[in-house]
């Protein structure tokens, strides 16, 4: 789920981003982020997303912002769209970093 | 679509729900049926199907969901004047509703895990068949109930009327997420119900990482949406989380108002300069509460025993009191005694109810019996407001039911054989109270009763032997015995098994009875008086011989001495010269063959008011009012006449509760004998 590819830290959950994963991929991130430059975060195999899933993914954009570091979401499976749609969220929208 | 909950837990609350709602939707398309259509009603109508619909379909329940789509499309084109509404119609809508009721009664006994069996299914087919048929073409095709199904959760509120533009602020619980609810559920749920749905997600108090407590909910949301669903809908939409989410429901002007289309454009200018016209904050379980909360009877009937045994432990506390001679301790005891006496009240009162509420169930009994036998009725209900035990009517209703069935299949007459009288004949339901009881008369204006006809069947019945003189009274009351239910009436209507003999021993039951009053080709009349509550009586506490007895106070007029000249003035007769009028004594004492006390000096009377008469009861010694518990008497006890329980004294002793109304028919009985 999550790897160091050189400098990027890249995020790839597959399967669910929910409150049953959240706490275990939170440790993980929290372990790998002080190394990384640029965040990559790939949805294109995350199923299914709740609003556990959706905080830790704002969370770790917010931290980026803070530190520096740049923050990127590439592809996007269609029931996270929904869910993201829901919330009005891009995560490449850096309006809504607030 | 909400997770941690199963139909299980909740079904009997969507039972409750669902037939209050139909039981709303039946009264509201009866009183169009009487009155004419009007908007106020086929709302409530429309409402309560909506709202049905809406539920089951929180909970998945399709095959409900399927069926009232249908019914509520159509009751849709008819609150909008697109279809004129018949009695045809109204009588389609209450079987309707009858399915309905079938359909939850179904879900909840399956807890929705099996489909409809046959015939239910057959019904909704056909009910929905003739639904389908009467919709007004174009939306008729785009409504049929199986695009539904598949297009279910889309918004397929499109011809649904009254939207309105809300503001809402919903901010949770941290711990709402950790409790299973996902916050997501809900607001897709209320998008889902929306005509547009503009959210923002509020992502500023998400921490950094390093902060962030992964399972604690940080989001809280501003959403602008417009929808059909009422203020209550919407808050209802977060029921499940209502403790643990703040809501902020502001309405904005409402964008369209079909429903008034008459309301002319030169009303509306005063509301629009603002553009938000009221702001109500909302606390959810408040809004939910604001009128009346549902609580299991079986807490008030715990409640009210309590209350009971405290009554009974006080009045030991008052008798000790007065033991101890302490002035201040005394005045103590009966202050707490006051208030005792205001909760018991207070608890007594939550359990009347209105018993309107139950009378408007015959409207719908009186309409399909008169139409199926062929007769013309009309039912007249009065004293709706009337309060009773909640107990008392559900114990009631079924002999009501009995009784006008009764009256409409055997007492009034089909139109062309009624005479000079009106062809529509006139059932009137009523309720009063009266000293301490509550009347309920059902009369009708039918044939009467014939006391020879009675008497003869009774005869032949061998329920009594011929040459038995009887007064009136008893002999009307003989359709009362069991077995008197004759074969050649019996008809699908009452000959359902039951006879009148359920109806009288349902009331005696009630420690309530019976009084029929009849005149050949002029109606009849069942008179059934039912004390107030069952628990707890104020009784008026007397002593004969070694004995206690409580009369209730509710009959109790007045106390008088009985002087020596009286009693001689007797001469051995049951009755005294009260002011001018006669009044039948019973001898307690007597009746009960205590030892008579030589040195008694003076007896007194009560005079008590039952059935619209006084008659008198004589009594050694009055000790006045006193809260009675009553206790029922055991099985053993039960051929025992003239008491109808016994209550615990202060002191611990026993005392019995007297059964005036026996007691009364027993001094009616002897003075017939001595006549």
């Amino acid at each position: 789920m999550v790897r160091m590819d050189a400098s990027i830290l890249r995020v790839h959950p597959q399967g669910d981003l929910t409150i049953y994963q959240v706490e275990e991929l939170k440790k993980e991130l929290l372990t790998a982020f002080s190394g990384a430059e640029e965040i990559s975060v790939d949805l294109s195999d995350t199923e299914k997303i709740d609003t556990a899933g959706f905080q830790l993914l704002v969370s770790l954009q917010k931290s980026c912002a803070e530190t520096g570091k740049k923050f990127d979401g590439v592809g996007i499976y269609d029931a996270v769209k929904n869910f993201m749609n829901l919330y009005g969220y891009d995560l490449n929208d850096k309006k809504g970093n607030r | 679509m909400i997770s941690g909950i199963s139909f299980s837990d909740i079904a009997k609350e969507f039972r409750e729900e669902s037939l209050e709602l139909l039981e709303a939707m039946e009264n509201s398309l009866m009183v169009i049926r009487e009155n004419g259509m009007d908007h106020e009603h086929i709302n409530a109508v429309f409402r309560a199907a909506h709202t049905i619909k809406g539920t089951a379909g929180m909970y998945k329940i399709d095959f409900i969901v399927e069926f009232t789509h249908i019914a509520e499309n159509l009751l849709d084109q008819v609150r909008n004047g697109k279809i004129e509404m018949s009695d045809e119609l109204s009588e389609l809508f209450l079987e309707c509703k009858d399915h309905m009721q079938n359909l939850v009664e179904f879900a909840v006994v399956t807890n929705n895990e099996e489909l409809p069996h046959a015939k239910l299914t057959e019904v909704t087919k056909s009910l929905g068949a003739i639904l389908s048929e009467k919709l007004d073409g174009d939306s008729a095709a785009t409504h049929s109930a199986t695009e539904h199904l598949t297009a279910a959760n889309q918004a397929d509120f499109t011809n649904a009327k009254n939207i309105h533009l809300w503001k809402l602020g919903i901010s949770f619980d941290s711990s709402v997420m950790e409790q299973g609810f996902e916050p997501a559920s809900f607001l897709a749920y209320l998008r889902k119900n929306s005509e547009s749905f503009e959210l923002s997600a509020n992502t500023s108090a998400i921490p950094f990482l390093s902060d962030l407590q992964p399972t604690a909910c940080y989001v809280s949301f501003d959403i602008r949406f417009s929808s059909h669903l009422s203020k209550e809908e919407i808050i209802e939409v977060f029921e499940f989380i209502q403790d643990d989410c703040i809501l902020n429901l502001v309405e904005d002007i409402p964008v369209v108002e079909t429903t008034v289309a008459e309301e002319t454009p030169v009303a509306k200018p005063v509301s629009t300069p603002k553009t938000e016209t009221k702001v109500t904050p909302v606390q959810p379980q408040k809004a939910q509460n604001n009128y009346s909360i549902r609580v299991d009877a079986d807490k008030i009937d715990q409640l009210i025993n309590l209350i009971g045994e405290m009554v009974i432990s006080n009045a030991n506390v008052v008798q000790q009191s007065i033991d101890l001679q302490n002035t201040e301790l005394i005045e103590s005891v009966s202050l707490v005694s006051r208030m005792l006496e205001d909760i018991r009240g207070n608890a007594m009162q939550i359990r009347m109810v209105q018993i309107g509420e139950s009378f408007n169930r015959f409207k719908r009994i009186v309409l399909d019996l008169s139409k199926k036998l062929g007769k013309e009725v009309e039912l007249v209900i009065k004293g709706a407001e009337t309060e009773l035990d909640k107990t008392v009517i559900e114990k009631i209703t079924d002999p009501l039911v009995h009784i006008v069935r009764n009256a409409i299949d055997h007492g009034i007459e089909a139109p062309a054989d009624r005479g000079s009288k009106n062809p529509k004949g006139t059932l009137t339901l009523d309720a009063y109270h009266d000293a301490g009881t509550v009347v309920i008369e059902i009369s009708d204006d039918g044939k009467g009763l014939d006391e020879a006809v009675i008497y003869k069947k009774a005869v032949e019945k061998g329920i009594i032997e011929e040459g038995t003189h009887l007064t009136q009274q008893a002999i009307f009351k003989l359709i009362l015995e069991p077995g008197f239910s004759t074969a050649a009436q019996i008809t699908d209507v009452s000959g359902r098994g039951v006879g009148m003999d359920v109806v009288k021993r349902n009331i005696e039951a009630l420690r309530g009875n019976i009084e029929i009053k009849s005149q050949v080709g002029e109606g009849t009349s069942f008179i059934i008086r039912l004390p107030l509550t069952l628990a707890i009586i104020d009784g008026f506490l007397v002593r004969v011989g070694e004995t206690f007895y409580v009369i209730p106070l509710d009959m109790v007029i007045e106390c008088i001495e009985l002087s020596d000249e009286e009693q001689e003035g007797m001469h051995g007769n049951n009755y005294i010269d009260l002011r001018g009028t006669i009044l039948p004594l019973l001898n307690v004492g007597e009746f009960f063959g205590e030892q008579q006390s030589e040195d008694e000096s003076r007896a007194n009377i009560i005079v008590v008011h039952y059935a619209g008469r006084r008659y008198g009861f004589v009594v050694d010694e009055l000790f006045g009012e006193f809260q009675t518990v009553i206790k029922p008497l055991g099985k053993i006890f039960s051929n025992l006449r003239g008491v109808s329980g016994a209550t615990i004294l202060g002191s611990g002793k026993v005392a019995l509760i007297l059964d005036v109304p026996m007691l009364v028919s027993f001094i009616l009985s002897m003075r017939a004998r001595s006549d």
